[in-house]
């Protein structure tokens, strides 16, 4: 009993990564600082910063056996690619990425200590919908329009996109389901609904609401996240076909009747048709990629300004440019390593909620990096979402040290807590 | 059980991710390596413009030093300028903020501005000392006395000239006619005019113009004659001759009597090669075109049309036409010049290049272009006998015009049906193509002019023959 926890005693010290991370940092934030010609002593402040609160984490999740230390030493190496590159876009959008970097690292802490606190006492799955509902009906009345987009809530100083912790509910809502589907039972008389067909009408409902925000983006998002789920926990195919032939016909006709869908469809097939207007975007994106090549042009010596958004949904472009496109590879590469961390995180777990959890945070981020990095690069149609950790933005940046806060919880107290119980259960 | 079974389920999804990113990753690469090449140069890649901003574009020479063009920068801003005009619009081409580049501009733009891998180094120097940075000179292979003399000789006239060293494959001149003029503002006030008049005359014909050779091609066929042992083939001429049905006869119907393969030469008779065709087979025709470069490819310093045959002959009659350079058939004055330096050269054509070396800003020399082969065309006894007969034609044939006294010249001369032809007279273009000193060759010629009423031996070998002087006339000084 109890193999992955003794397997772990045998791994190598993971400080040896973490080391390599430091080194990387230093001399990127050093470079950085001379990089107009003048020392810039602000930014190695921040690069000797970051590299100080990366070992103070790692400290932290040993000393307090808080699971995995792989999670924060990725995303440590992630964060410092698009520190990097925000800080070079310009100084002072890098220094607000800093402080949100700050505030994402206590969110990320204060979460994988008390999530255990929780986990067990919130897990009515109406409790969630009504929450989402409740976000985007919110967005709807108060809402404001930036970038064509109706997705924002602004109170006073604060704007935020709740769209960003929807997604997060919305694993919570699936997971809730996966523990529990009877909660969904509909009795009519005799006849009862089967619960999976009253999920699938509250996902679409939910799909609609994106769809009205015009959040193409999130929605496909947890509709990837929704089907792989169903899939892995449910295995029901003809019910997922049925659900893939339904929103994928929705699609087709949102598309018709959307003008704003329609654009996004054409400035992907062809954005050189109308280069000057609908395709702007994504053709700089282009170049800017085709300029950079496999190695980059070298941080400070391209053009990344040229691409509209750039610190947002093109921060890819703009690394792809300077760094190259092994940069980029790079980036993904990391992505790739967390999404292996996650799963082997879920692939440990017993519980079906804290199992259908773990899945279901790990894959979003995996997806909402594929649609992204896939948009930028014209593979598939661009939708406006975020590259998490590397994308400016507090909306962004908070939302993912919540996943990966809410990871770490799952990986240390809460697997350790299971891990106690089913011992219980296999002892009996 | 269950758990095993989502766990693998799990599992697949792990693989599914993976195997999507990993496209992403194959995708990035093929985008890099051969996606982005048809876009990169859009103009509405603000890139190409903001490289450039900074750095003083290098200037370009000709072959003695003088300046071709060059970039004035006054108060901040940077304009080029050519100083002679028209005279080198279709080599060097213009460098417009508007129109964007061509030719050697556009070929040689990364040179001229000297980005390459050491194009970073002098970046990051520039940035210490605040310079504007300079980008690296071409110097060319092209004469600018010979280049101006070709010019004033082809005057209001359509057409080309290009003059080559048959050692070295060096381009001496290179003119294309109508012209205009590349430098900045008056590209902008004449744009709509140059872009559409209907003389074209923003194309660089010497390099892009395809034209029927006409009797120029003969020499083509003669090589493939001697190559199968028909050096001794004989004709009665009549003046005209049925082939398959089809009649072909002389210029002017002349009947020239008893002709060999020189005398036919010299008198560019149709009939001898009609009749020649008879027993010469096509592929062997074709094979002879392809090795002087028609219907291939290579690499040059400006853009190229590809010269062609057609490869399935499929009549006797289109066999006849082929070998009196009409048929399907279409050639680049390039090409012919090509052809004529081949047999210059004992058979063999050099690689033709326009940029003899590259300098910095100091004027030190960092790449010189090395003279290379590019064809065998045929073995130095055929070029012998070929070079024979071109001599013959200028001495007692259709090219006397292009005598030089003092000097053996050899050549050949066309007169071209083309596409306007059936409308009557002055519709046929004028070739002349050849070389001198004929012992020892230092320049080799083809000349074109488009439309004209008088043939090739009137017009366009004396246009040759100037040219010819003033280049041997100047390697004396």
């Amino acid at each position: 009993m109890n193999s992955y926890l003794i397997k772990k005693e045998k791994q190598p010290n993971p400080m040896t990564p973490m080391h390599l991370v430091a080194l990387i940092d230093l001399s990127l934030f050093t470079l950085l600082s001379f990089r107009s010609g003048v020392f810039v002593m602000f930014i190695l402040m921040i690069g000797a910063s970051k590299v100080v609160l990366n070992y103070l984490t790692y400290i932290i999740l040993r000393k307090y056996k808080m699971g995995d230390t792989y999670l924060a030493i990725i995303v440590a190496m992630i964060l410092s690619l698009g520190l990097a590159m925000q800080l070079r876009l310009s100084t002072d959008v890098g220094f607000k990425q800093f402080i949100w970097y700050l505030t994402g690292l206590s969110i990320f802490l204060v979460t994988s200590s008390i999530f255990q606190l929780v986990n067990k006492r919130i897990r009515s799955i109406w409790f969630f919908y009504i929450l989402m509902i409740i976000l985007f009906i919110l967005t709807l009345l108060i809402g404001k329009s930036i970038n064509g987009a109706k997705n924002w809530i602004v109170l006073g100083k604060i704007s935020f996109q709740p769209s960003e912790f929807i997604k997060i509910l919305f694993v919570f809502f699936i997971a809730s389901f996966v523990s529990n589907p009877e909660a969904l039972r509909l009795k009519l008389g005799d006849r009862s609904a089967s619960p999976k067909w009253i999920l699938m009408i509250m996902v679409f409902i939910i799909l609609g609401f994106f769809v009205l925000q015009r959040e193409f983006g999130t929605a496909l998002l947890i509709f990837m996240v929704y089907l792989s789920t169903i899939y892995v926990f449910e295995k029901a195919i003809t019910f997922i076909a049925t659900n893939a032939i339904l929103a994928g016909s929705a699609a087709l006709i949102a598309v018709k009747i959307m003008p704003h869908l329609q654009v996004r469809v054409d400035s992907w097939l062809n954005p050189f048709a109308d280069i000057a207007g609908k395709g702007y975007q994504i053709t700089q994106s282009l170049f800017a990629i085709g300029s950079g090549s496999f190695f980059g042009t070298g941080i400070g010596f391209g053009y990344p300004h040229f691409i509209p958004n750039v610190e947002t949904d093109f921060i890819f472009s703009a690394i792809c440019e300077e760094m190259g496109i092994f940069g980029g590879i790079a980036i993904i590469i990391m992505f790739v390593l967390l999404l292996y961390r996650g799963i082997k995180i879920c692939l440990g777990l017993r519980d079906p909620f804290t199992k259908s959890l773990a899945f279901g945070l790990t894959i979003t981020v995996a997806f909402q990096t594929f649609l992204i990095i896939g948009g930028v690069t014209k593979l598939i149609p661009l939708t406006g979402i975020t590259l998490p950790f590397v994308s400016y933005g507090g909306s962004s940046m908070l939302s993912s040290f919540l996943i990966l806060g809410l990871l770490q919880a799952l990986s240390g107290s809460i697997l350790r807590e299971e891990a106690f119980e089913f011992e219980k259960i296999d002892n009996k | 059980m269950k758990k095993s079974t989502t766990n693998s389920r799990i599992l697949h999804i792990f693989i599914l991710i993976s195997l999507i990113f990993i496209s992403l990753i194959v995708y990035m690469s093929y985008f890099e390596l051969y996606g982005k090449e048809s876009i990169m140069a859009n103009s509405y890649n603000r890139r190409l413009k903001a490289n450039e901003a900074g750095i003083i574009r290098g200037q370009i020479f000709d072959r003695n030093g003088e300046v071709l063009a060059f970039t004035k920068v006054s108060d901040g801003a940077m304009s080029r300028n050519y100083p002679f005009k028209n005279l080198y619009a279709h080599v060097i081409g213009y460098n417009s903020d508007i129109y964007g580049k061509t030719l050697l501009e556009a070929q040689y733009n990364d040179t001229l501005l000297g980005i390459n891998a050491l194009g970073l180094v002098g970046n990051i120097v520039s940035l210490v000392t605040g310079e504007d940075k300079t980008g690296d000179n071409l110097i060319l292979t092209i004469d600018h006395n010979l280049q101006a003399k070709a010019r004033e000789l082809m005057g209001d006239s359509r057409g080309s000239i290009v003059a080559i060293n048959p050692k070295t494959g060096e381009i001496l001149a290179m003119v294309s006619t109508p012209d205009y003029n590349p430098n900045e503002s008056s590209l902008e006030k004449n744009w709509d005019e140059v872009s559409t008049n209907e003389s074209s005359p923003l194309l660089p014909r010497a390099i892009l113009g395809l034209y029927p050779p006409g009797s120029t091609f003969k020499i083509v066929t003669a090589i493939a004659a001697i190559e199968d042992g028909l050096v001794d083939f004989k004709v009665e001429d009549t003046g005209s001759v049925i082939i398959d049905g089809k009649t072909f006869s002389n210029s002017g119907n002349k009947a020239y009597g008893e002709l060999d393969m020189t005398s036919a030469m010299a008198f560019s008779s149709n009939v001898y090669f009609t009749k020649l065709s008879e027993l010469l087979s096509s592929k062997k025709l074709i094979q002879t075109a392809e090795k002087s470069g028609i219907n291939k490819k290579f690499s040059f310093d400006l853009p190229l049309n590809k010269s062609s045959i057609n490869t399935e002959i499929s009549s006797k009659t289109e066999f006849a036409a082929t070998v009196i350079g009409q048929g399907k058939l279409l050639v680049t004055p390039l090409q012919m010049a090509l052809i004529c330096s081949g047999i210059a050269n004992e058979g063999v054509i050099m690689k033709p290049y326009l940029v003899k070396s590259v300098s910095d800003k100091n004027n030190k020399v960092l790449t010189e272009t090395i003279a290379k082969k590019l064809y065998k065309f045929t073995d130095a006894k055929t070029s012998e006998l070929i070079k024979d007969m071109m001599i013959e034609v200028v001495r007692n044939g259709t090219g006397q015009k292009s005598a030089i006294s003092g000097v053996e010249v050899a050549g050949k001369t066309g007169t071209a049906q083309n596409e306007k032809s059936n409308q009557g007279e002055g519709n046929d273009h004028a070739w002349f193509i050849g070389f001198a000193p004929a012992e020892n060759p230092e320049i080799a010629i083809a000349v074109i002019l488009e439309y004209q009423s008088k043939d090739g031996g009137q017009i366009a070998a004396p246009i040759a023959r100037k040219v010819i002087s003033e280049w041997l006339k100047n390697k004396k000084k």
